[in-house]
């Protein structure tokens, strides 16, 4: 910090604690370094303060001052993304929005408030006491916050059926740069004063304004639930199978696909007793008591034509242990390498086993462990790259390993993220992305429109590059 | 003696633990309460005092309390702190626990009394243990805890010479954090440790059930019960079956769980907190016990004296009460069936160790910095963190934070030692962080180097400076 943002810093910190309340105001570097990271492992920056906000008012004080002083502000949750996003990387204050976190289930409407700082299985959790679901599930969603995974724009396992955050938002409350308060939308099931801009927020990465509350639609949660598994020679013939179940009219919950590699790394950290070679794919059916049996059999008769060998169940004990690769395949691969990068490409569905196939070759050509599992139904995967940090060759390869991933899916027509967000890990590669379709001006466009809601650019500075 | 030693201590260190240090130093026990005080549950006892099975009341049930005593203190107008610098003083003078001694007998007589039912219970099934009486050593729990690892291997060295001259090979202690000491600190600790142990819930449910005892009915207990899983039992040593096996052969005793239970059991606020963080400590124990109130159970048992200090000073207006006394009372109306076998899931689990690479700062900063490169920051842990669910997500007093803490300490960081052990000192080491960790850190251990290195750290830093004695920062 120069002498000028120094004082700058000290005169805003003093005020607002004066007006929010000094307890909520953390400036000692042992509460400060705690806050410098998030799940990226790679990203790193510590802020000047933290502030822990417990209202929108709060919000909107802190918003006043920092813009006022020109202080960078970084709203955070439980800092779970992958890409840092939340990391401090000009300094400033973060804003930690974890103590606000009621939801509120409206079961006769069929909709949930959420404030920021509440997680996303809470509020599925809360959904769940009224009979009702709510569908986004990040496989962080015991940690990420609604306000996190609707700036990210998170996906997850059901994502094959109920699609990402913004399919289920009806109405958001964000608080500007400069302390005002912006109301978009209705907790209406339909409303209609447009354009819709609570999408000017969803995957904003927090450099507009901070989320504080969202009202989102909710669906009665289903009736039953089928876990289908099955094991096949090879990643190409899953992704056909994939294809297959999705152009057979069915649309499942989720459909999660593993390689080999993954599996071989789940066995040899937990000792579950797994295929060492080919693929596996789990697929979720869910539906009405009456139709579940012919529906999981029609999934099952997909993976059978694709060379699957297929077990089924709805025994939630045995669906769990099915599930039990999937669900540790990132924390094996935590075990097994000092550093894990995952990737997090998407391409067309109908492209989806061509990316598996070159994905495939891109690992046998750098030589690197390259576990990938994601979300076959809806053509999201995550090739996982592993390497040893300490290895400087290795980190090379690395590196140039996730462009040729990203470019894969550029080439393929897809994009270069689907569910984890841009940050500061994917900026070069969305500019790659937004090159090859001729779209390098809708960077210029965002830098527009953040000027006109943040003209001072005080919101999260360095995301996107902006 | 004594005195020499608490005179080394660094400064850094708060008062409270001071206090607890003085005590054991003085008298063995955590309060300084004395031999004859803590061995008064075995008066005329008539067993053995050396044997190849011991068994061991542990630091906390014999003098628990006037810890009770103490902590209802600790609520007057007197801050902990200024009680804490106050006792230290009183202990040094060594009226402390002349006071205690005096006020404290009352509350006292419950905790022997289920020592002695401990005892008895095991007579009945036929296991008829040595106790060393006044001759019992504290297995050096404040020591571990508080990151004073110097000190605790010397003392942990000392306690295996007195077992080994008793005879001991097997430990059975109805104290579950003693249990885990011995069989995970301590092997840590002292090279060729080759004592087993056991806790008493775990005996004797394998003796009623090989023994084909069927317990009696317990008409003067209540007949709707709840049970509190003292973390170190269930989540750390696996023991979440034995207990619920051991009321449901009671007749006419529903269990009625709570939420938070088994591996997932919730936190009331001991682990070392009530001391250091008087605070949070209540929040949890506050919790805690209206989560097991509102089972709708009339009593709430457990199994760790600990747990029992906190959540009978919760001010929950519930019944508290000890496995133990139930039990008894079961055996003394039981019947002789069938021996049965049963098997449990975490059945004398074998635990992990965590050896520190020496105790010196280059030792305990190159473990730490082993693990801490290994934590793959996801956050995970933060949710289950005791401690962060009272503060609403408080990053530096949750896991996370506490693991990036260390790291930032390890790769020296500018930080200040006294300001980082007072994170790392709001830990109630539940292992729910462990649990939850997809990278398999053992957190808990980590936190106990972190405290001590942070004091190791402290101490450098004092000696650069050229600041003699006293003063905290």
């Amino acid at each position: 910090m120069s002498g000028n943002a120094s004082e700058a810093f000290s005169r805003a910190i003093r005020e607002i604690a004066r007006r929010i309340g000094g307890e909520k105001v953390l400036t000692d570097p042992e509460d400060l370094i705690p806050y410098s990271i998030d799940a990226s492992k790679r990203f790193e920056g510590a802020p000047w303060a933290v502030v822990r906000v417990s209202s929108t008012e709060d919000v909107a004080a802190v918003l006043e001052v920092a813009d006022r002083e020109r202080i960078p502000v970084i709203p955070r949750g439980s800092a779970s993304c992958l890409t840092g996003a939340v990391v401090a990387k000009r300094g400033g204050i973060v804003i930690d929005l974890l103590p606000m976190n009621r939801v509120e289930v409206h079961p006769e409407d069929m909709v949930v408030m959420a404030e920021a700082g509440a997680t996303v299985q809470k509020v599925d959790e809360e959904c769940r006491r009224h009979g009702l679901m709510f569908p986004p599930d990040p496989a962080s969603s015991k940690v990420a916050t609604v306000g996190g995974a609707l700036a990210e724009n998170a996906g997850g396992i059901r994502g094959a059926k109920y699609g990402v955050m913004k399919n289920w938002l009806l109405a958001l409350e964000v608080v500007l740069p400069g302390g005002r308060v912006l109301r978009v939308g209705e907790p209406t099931l339909k409303w209609r004063w447009g354009p819709d801009l609570t999408g000017l927020f969803v995957g904003s990465e927090g450099w507009l304004g901070v989320i504080t509350r969202a009202w989102f639609k909710v669906i009665p949660a289903p009736e039953r639930v089928v876990r289908v598994v099955g094991v096949f020679p090879d990643m190409e013939s899953a992704g056909r199978a994939a294809a297959d179940i999705r152009a057979s009219g069915i649309l499942p919950l989720g459909l999660e696909i593993m390689n080999a590699e993954t599996l071989r790394a789940v066995s040899r950290a937990t000792g579950i007793d797994l295929p060492q070679e080919g693929a596996m794919l789990i697929a979720d059916v869910d539906g009405p008591r009456e139709a579940i049996s012919r529906l999981a059999e029609s999934v099952a008769e997909c993976m059978r034509r694709a060379g699957g060998e297929v077990m089924l169940s709805d025994d939630p004990e045995e669906m769990e242990r099915l599930y039990l690769a999937r669900k540790m395949a990132y924390a094996s691969l935590t075990r097994l390498y000092k550093a894990v990068e995952i990737e997090d490409i998407t391409v067309p569905l109908s492209r989806f086993p061509e990316a598996l196939r070159r994905i495939d070759e891109l690992a046998k050509r750098y030589g690197l462990p390259l576990p990938t599992f994601g979300h076959a139904g809806d053509g999201n995967v995550h090739p996982t790259i592993c390497y040893d940090p300490d290895d400087e060759e290795q980190v090379r390869k690395a590196r140039r390993l996730a462009e040729e991933i990203c470019d894969v899916a550029i080439e393929l027509g897809g994009a270069v993220s689907g569910e984890h967000g841009i940050g500061i890990q994917k900026i070069e590669a969305l500019r790659r992305e937004l090159r090859a379709r001729g779209a390098e001006h809708y960077l210029d466009l965002l830098r527009e429109i953040k000027r006109i809601l943040d003209p001072n650019n005080i919101m999260n500075p360095g995301n996107f590059g902006l | 003696m004594f005195l020499a030693f608490i005179d080394t201590a660094p400064a850094m260190i708060p008062p409270e633990v001071e206090l607890t240090r003085g005590g054991l130093a003085r008298g063995g026990d955590p309060l300084g309460l004395g031999p004859r005080v803590r061995s008064a549950w075995a008066e005329g006892l008539d067993l053995p005092s050396r044997g190849e099975l011991l068994f061991y009341a542990g630091d906390f049930y014999p003098v628990m309390g006037y810890a009770e005593l103490l902590l209802r203190l600790t609520r007057s107008p007197l801050s902990t702190r200024r009680l804490a610098s106050l006792g230290g003083a009183l202990m040094k003078l060594g009226l402390l626990p002349a006071a205690l001694r005096i006020a404290g007998r009352g509350a006292n007589s419950r905790y022997q009394v289920s020592l002695r039912k401990a005892v008895d219970s095991l007579t009945k099934l036929g296991v008829r243990p040595a106790i060393l009486r006044e001759e019992e050593p504290s297995f050096g729990a404040v020591l571990h805890t508080y990151g004073l690892l110097d000190e605790f291997s010397e003392h942990a060295r000392r306690v295996w010479e007195r077992f080994r001259e008793a005879g001991v090979r097997t430990i059975v202690t109805p104290d579950p954090v003693a249990a885990l000491f011995f069989r995970k600190h301590y092997p840590e600790f002292v090279d060729g440790w080759d004592i087993d142990a056991v806790t008493w819930v775990e005996l004797v449910a394998e003796r009623v059930a090989s023994e084909g005892v069927r317990l009696g009915p317990v008409s003067r207990w209540a007949m709707r019960v709840t049970y509190h899983d003292p973390c170190v039992q269930s989540r750390i040593m696996g023991m979440v079956e034995q207990p619920r096996f051991l009321i449901s052969e009671i007749p006419g005793v529903e269990l009625v769980e709570p939420p938070r239970r088994g591996v997932n059991t919730g936190c009331s606020g001991d682990g070392g907190l009530e001391l250091v963080q008087p605070e949070i400590a209540r929040r949890l124990a506050r919790a805690r016990g209206e989560e097991l109130k509102n089972t709708g159970a009339e009593l709430a048992l457990t199994s760790c004296p600990a747990c029992l200090l906190t959540l009978r000073s919760s001010g929950v207006e519930m019944f508290f009460g000890d496995l133990i006394d139930m039990v008894h009372d079961a055996l003394l109306s039981a019947k002789r069936g069938e021996p049965r076998e049963v098997r449990w899931a975490g059945a004398r689990r074998p635990l992990r160790l965590t050896k520190p690479k020496g105790l010196s700062v280059e030792g305990l900063t190159s473990t730490l910095a082993e693990f801490a490169s290994r934590c793959v920051r996801c956050g995970f842990c933060n949710p289950t963190c005791s401690t962060a669910q009272v503060l609403d997500g408080l990053e530096s007093r949750s896991a996370r934070g506490r693991v990036t803490l260390i790291r930032a300490m390890v790769e020296g960081r500018d930080l200040r030692p006294g300001e980082v052990l007072d994170r790392l000192y709001t830990c109630v080491l539940c292992g729910a962080c462990e649990l939850a960790c997809p990278a398999g850190l053992p957190v808990p251990d980590m936190i106990i180097y972190g405290r001590a290195l942070a004091i190791k750290l402290g101490l450098v830093e004092r000696e650069e400076l050229g600041v003699g004695g006293g003063g905290r920062r």
